[in-house]
């Protein structure tokens, strides 16, 4: 590692959560739909909530996992 | 001296190329109405309806049109091979044949089968139908689409595109069995070729695997950029804009990132290691849906949007010539849209260079990772 490289690759590896946004959308959009869906299949009314809050506490927990694995490398 | 002669031989090119487009393609349709054919652009709507009609793919290669002083529309450009798969089998044309209409109301019968083209899409007409019939939201109710491979504007870019860069890259690969420094139009090529390999290929794959994917690194990168930068001359071309085009891109980066997984990668993925053993199977659904959805979805929609969004900001900057030209004047609305449509298209020529950048960039991280040894842990 000489020292000209090694202020360019924080920039770099940080692109990768330029995609965060929409990942982290996913997942949670995911956890509502898969609520919604189980809500019908069990005739209950608390799943889509439920499952909507942990979808957005995994969300932030592989960001913060990819996040880490960055400053790790 | 050499200088001169290349810069008169590339003029002549240019000057051929243009003369001849304009010299066989004129066409003028004398049935249509030019109040209607939506050849005069000035309202809002007629703008909006433009923009989106540019946005979108088209059968036929059109630089320009006018109403004539008899009211006769002429269109400027080429028409391109229209190739269908219909209920019979192959059927081809020339797109001319549908006289620039697309609403419909022009029929093309080939080996006995009728073909409309409505909204840019190719419409088969039942056997007993003779012209297209609409319900109310104005869909074809007595024909049906076809499997359409026709040479449209965009793949016509692609190809152009493809070959260009066959020639040029060759050309400066061959340069150096002869000597060290290449010359001409390669001496611009190299030290971009070098860019990619040092900068993004080299840093985020690392020495020992980066020498392997280089190849497909610098194509896509020049090919983005080329045709980025094709969508900023007048000629009209949209093709990054294109979502199949670049979705395409994208599932070629995810086929080799997924196919050179190291097994590191994949227990990475399945089962993580360092988190607690209840957590790691939804973890692996959300790095699996990472890695095979998220990922390539976030490539082709950045790019299709970024690219669709610059074309649509620079027309309808263009517009504000048409649109404001009530309450700033003539000379006021054009002056504006001027300044403005110009440092639009500045920034769109550095859009240009930094989306190709980016892809090119997250392709190499996305394959760096799946390469990656996972040594550290």
């Amino acid at each position: 590692m000489n020292k000209k490289t090694a202020p360019k690759k924080p920039l770099n590896k940080a692109l990768q959560l330029s995609g965060a946004g929409l990942q982290m959308g996913i997942i949670i959009y995911g956890g509502f739909l898969l609520g919604t869906w189980l809500d019908a299949q069990f005739a209950v009314a608390f799943l889509t909530e439920t499952i909507t809050l942990i979808a957005i506490f995994l969300a932030m927990y592989s960001l913060i996992k990819q996040a880490n694995n960055i400053n790790e490398s | 001296m050499k200088i001169a002669q290349k810069s008169i031989k590339f003029l002549t090119i240019v000057a051929i190329a243009l003369f001849s487009i304009s010299g066989y393609a004129v066409d003028s349709d004398k049935n249509q109405d030019p109040q209607k054919d939506g050849g005069q652009v000035n309202t809002k709507t007629e703008v909006e309806e433009y923009i989106l009609h540019h946005i979108k793919d088209s059968h036929d290669f059109s630089l320009f049109s006018y109403t004539s002083d008899s009211r006769e529309r002429k269109h400027f450009g080429f028409p391109l091979p229209v190739i269908l798969w219909s209920s019979e089998g192959l059927v081809t044309f020339m797109s001319s044949e549908f006289h620039h209409n697309d609403d419909g109301h022009v029929i093309v019968e080939k080996d006995g089968l009728k073909f409309a083209k409505i909204h840019s899409k190719i419409y088969e007409l039942d056997s007993d139908a003779a012209t297209v019939a609409f319900d109310d939201t104005h869909h074809a109710t007595n024909a049906h689409k076809v499997l359409d491979f026709s040479i449209t504007k965009s793949a016509f870019g692609l190809i152009l595109i493809g070959a260009l860069m066959l020639l040029w890259f060759s050309k400066l690969a061959r340069q150096y069995k002869t000597k060290k420094v290449p010359t001409g139009f390669g001496r611009i090529l190299e030290p971009l070729v070098l860019y990619v390999r040092d900068e993004i290929a080299r840093p985020n794959i690392g020495e020992k695997h980066y020498r392997r994917f280089t190849g497909y690194l610098l194509t896509v990168f020049f090919f983005i950029w080329i045709l980025n930068l094709a969508g900023l001359t007048p000629l009209g071309f949209n093709v990054t804009g294109q979502l199949a085009v670049t979705a395409c891109l994208a599932i070629f980066t995810l086929v080799i990132y997924t196919v050179s997984g190291t097994k590191g990668y994949w227990m990475h993925m399945i089962w993580m290691p360092g988190v607690p053993f209840l957590i790691r199977p939804v973890l692996a659904i959300i790095e699996l849906a990472g890695a095979l959805v998220i990922k390539p979805f976030s490539l082709l929609v950045r790019l299709f949007a970024n690219i669709s969004a610059g074309h649509i900001v620079v027309m309808s900057l263009i517009a504000i010539m048409f649109t404001l030209q009530e309450s700033l004047g003539v000379v006021g609305a054009t002056g504006l849209s001027l300044l403005l449509s110009f440092f639009i298209t500045l920034i769109e020529v550095l859009v240009a260079f930094l989306q190709a950048y980016i892809f090119t960039m997250l392709s190499a991280l996305f394959i760096g990772m799946a390469v990656d040894d996972h040594k550290h842990h």
